[in-house]
């Protein structure tokens, strides 16, 4: 029997890395050309869980932008997941992410959301200030990850296919 | 407490008390009836589903009906912008199909291949539109995904075997917002979606309900009837998911995992339900389409038939005509130019010495129309036109016969001796005349006539020696003899005026006749009174007195020689050249 597939939605400012993280964790199907002319890309995982169970995540990276007009909402409609993406080397990039969450909340009340702060392997030169983390993880979760290195990818989608297997 | 409210208190106290307790609850009730309206959509909401809509389902549907009747502008006005789309949507993909099945036929019509499936559908009795979706629908269906309207999650997904594995999800995905974009783009109210797309041969048709939708990937191009059948299929989708659960997502999940899914979209399944409702639609299409065809072919053969007559009828005219013209002696045919009912040209060489071709192009019919004629002349060596032209120019006479065979004249007869000898030497000169055969004889028309004057004379001569006038005593005729001396002088008369013409000296001999009594000198006196009596006779009958005066009074036959009493008359021609 094949897995349960849920969406889930990359959101986050131009820039931060959201296709490069998707590129790492999945088998790119589609061009990125996709993504400057209809605005999203579409691709697709399976993710084993540890109790052996696994889901299926259809990853809908939307094109960057600090602001949601009507047709991003529509790539919305029906997600189950939102994984926010920021660059910690730009701190503006987090405030972007907290803007599309509360914009995305109007239509999705109940999806499951994570932040991601990436660059990771760019640590040295972040902006995000490690308190402002600590604030965050106690409204949602944080990751750390590093779409060049690898580094918190696995977990992240992992930690999303948890909470909607749950 | 006084007397008074102690007796009361005694005597309605259970009464207050009951009545205390009703004016309570109608508080109560008047409070909860003021709170109701405002709690009422939260308790709708919080009902559970299936009871609420089995208790609503009667009091809507009649309130409903209720408000059409009592109010249905505002029923009207509200579902305007619903119903608007809808019926837009509807006539714009009618029309769409109407194209498709007019390009589709006018591309079929006028060409080799077009002719042979209508030879084909004449031959198999199927009609033309069959044979036409027989030998163009080649297609098959690749994949068919159940894609949740929203989310485009797949939740199903049927694929024809053989086929290499894809990305289900993902392409469903991308599917979905790539409809959202376009419908974002291109559609100004937003009702409109996505329905199709095609990369040469690869077509991808998408069918949307309010909550899923179905995309068929196809190969070829598939019958309108296919849609249809998508259509068909997703509405049952649609009524399985309203009767499985209570909760929409648990309902989609449950009809998503359903075992008759499998058999619902399977893309044979799908071919074979399409190619059954074509079949269904084509009797009545043969029905209402054929006999219009029949019709319109019969009056095509019959206006056929009757243009074939026309023109196999003119052209036999036609035909008839040239081997006429052809045969007609004298003229050369140079050409004939037809055109059927309008008009017809001759032209030619005509000999002056020709029949006329009048006659032969009255004779010819040709549906009134009246020949152009473009005539020159020239002169013919045709023996019956060289005959015609010989006889012109020699003038033949009476007795002369003028004949043409092969270029050769040929003059034979009799003829004045003038004339043959002035036209023998012209009739080499006759255009067209090889060779002259001339066997005329000549001779003097005065030798004839003198010839005809004196056989006649002889004739007459004949006669007269056979007329006798019978004496009965000496000087007394007979009566019936004397009757005879008229036809006699009627003869002297004409055997003079011969004579005269013909220039043939005559001599008149009149005789008298007796028998052997008596003697010899009154027998000779007797003789001579006769024969005197004879020529005064003749006189008084109106012989020439010429003639009478120069006759010769013979009595000098022998009365041995005499066997009669009586008179009579001989003539004397002269002898030399008729």
């Amino acid at each position: 029997m094949s897995a349960t597939a849920s969406k889930v939605c990359l959101l986050g400012d131009f820039g931060v890395g959201k296709t490069s993280l998707v590129a790492r964790y999945v088998r790119n199907t589609f061009s990125d050309n996709y993504l400057t002319t209809v605005g999203v890309k579409v691709d697709s995982k399976e993710v084993p869980l540890p109790d052996g169970a696994a889901r299926k995540l259809v990853i809908w990276d939307i094109a960057g932008k600090s602001g949601l007009d009507a047709l991003n909402m529509s790539y919305l409609r029906g997600a189950s997941g939102l994984l926010l993406v920021a660059d910690g080397t730009r701190e503006a990039t987090l405030r972007s992410a907290v803007d599309l969450l509360l914009q995305s909340r109007t239509l999705l009340p109940d999806a499951h959301a994570i932040l991601l702060i990436n660059k990771l392997d760019l640590v040295d030169r972040w902006e995000v200030a490690p308190a402002t983390l600590v604030e965050l993880r106690k409204s949602m979760p944080v990751i750390e990850t590093s779409a060049r290195q690898g580094d918190g990818v696995e977990q992240a989608f992992l930690e999303m296919a948890t909470r909607l297997n749950a | 407490m006084g007397d008074l409210e102690r007796l009361k208190h005694l005597l309605i106290a259970d009464e207050r008390e009951v009545l205390s307790r009703v004016e309570r609850r109608v508080e109560a009730l008047e409070r909860v009836n003021v709170e109701l309206a405002s709690q009422l959509p939260s308790l709708v909401r919080a009902a559970p589903v299936e009871p609420m809509n089995r208790a609503l389902a009667n009091p809507v549907a009649a309130a409903l009906g209720s408000a059409v009747q009592r109010n249905r502008t505002s029923i009207v006005d509200a579902l305007f912008p619903v119903i608007g789309p809808i019926i837009r949507k509807a006539i714009a993909e009618a029309l769409r199909g109407l194209m498709r099945d007019m390009n589709r036929v006018l591309e079929s019509t006028f060409t080799p291949r077009g002719i042979r499936w209508r030879i084909e559908a004449w031959s198999s009795g199927l009609p033309y539109a069959h044979v036409v979706l027989k030998h163009t629908l080649r297609y098959q269906i690749d994949h068919v995904f159940l894609i949740e309207r929203d989310s485009g999650l797949v939740l199903h997904r049927v694929s024809g075997p053989g086929l290499p594995e894809l990305d289900a999800d993902a392409i469903a995905g991308m599917l979905t917002a790539i409809g959202q974009f376009v419908r974002d783009s291109v559609s100004r109210d937003g009702d409109e979606s996505l329905e199709a797309a095609r990369v040469g041969e690869h077509l991808l048709w998408i069918v949307e309900g309010p909550r899923a939708s179905l995309a068929c990937f196809i190969q070829g191009v598939p019958p309108d009837e296919l849609r249809s059948v998508l259509s068909d299929r997703l509405e049952q989708i649609h009524a399985d998911m309203l009767g499985a659960e209570a909760d929409p997502e648990d309902a989609m999940e449950a009809v998503a995992r359903s075992a008759d899914l499998d058999a619902s979209l399977d893309p044979m399944s799908l071919v074979a339900a399409s190619a059954s409702m074509v079949e269904q639609e084509s009797p009545a299409r043969k029905r209402s389409a054929r006999w219009p065809w029949l019709l319109v072919l019969l009056v095509l053969l019959a206006v056929l038939g009757w243009h074939y007559l026309r023109v196999h009828r003119w052209n036999g005219q036609v035909l008839q005509l040239r081997t006429q013209l052809e045969k007609h002696p004298g003229f050369q045919l140079s050409a004939l130019e037809s055109e059927s009912w309008e008009k017809l040209t001759i032209r030619g060489l005509l000999d002056a010495d020709a029949e006329p071709l009048a006659p032969l192009l009255d004779a010819a019919g040709l549906d009134g129309v009246k020949p152009e004629l473009q005539i020159r002349g020239f002169v013919s060596t045709d023996d019956v036109v060289l005959a015609k032209r010989a006889r012109r120019m020699l003038d033949a006479p009476h007795g002369v016969q003028v004949e043409v065979k092969d270029g050769v004249l040929r003059v034979l007869g009799d003829a004045e001796q003038e004339w043959a000898t002035r036209e023998q030497p012209r009739a080499s000169l006759i255009a067209g005349v090889q060779r002259v055969d001339w066997q005329v004889r000549g001779h003097d028309p005065r030798t004839a006539a003198r010839a005809a004057a004196r056989a006649e004379l002889q004739e007459i001569s004949a006669r007269l020696d056979k007329t006798r006038v019978i004496f009965l005593r000496d000087s007394e005729a007979d009566a019936e003899s004397a009757a005879s001396l008229g036809a006699m002088a009627s003869a002297l008369s004409r055997a003079q005026v011969l004579a005269v013409e013909s220039g043939i000296p005559i001599t008149l001999h009149v005789f008298g006749y007796t028998d052997t009594p008596g003697t010899e000198q009154i027998n000779l006196d007797l003789r001579v009174a006769r024969a005197a009596w004879l020529r005064d006779k003749l006189r008084e009958n109106g012989v020439d007195e010429k003639l009478l005066g120069g006759a010769v009074m013979d009595s000098g036959a022998s009365g041995k020689d005499s066997v009669f009493r009586g008179a009579g008359v001989r003539i004397e021609i002269a002898d030399g050249t008729p």
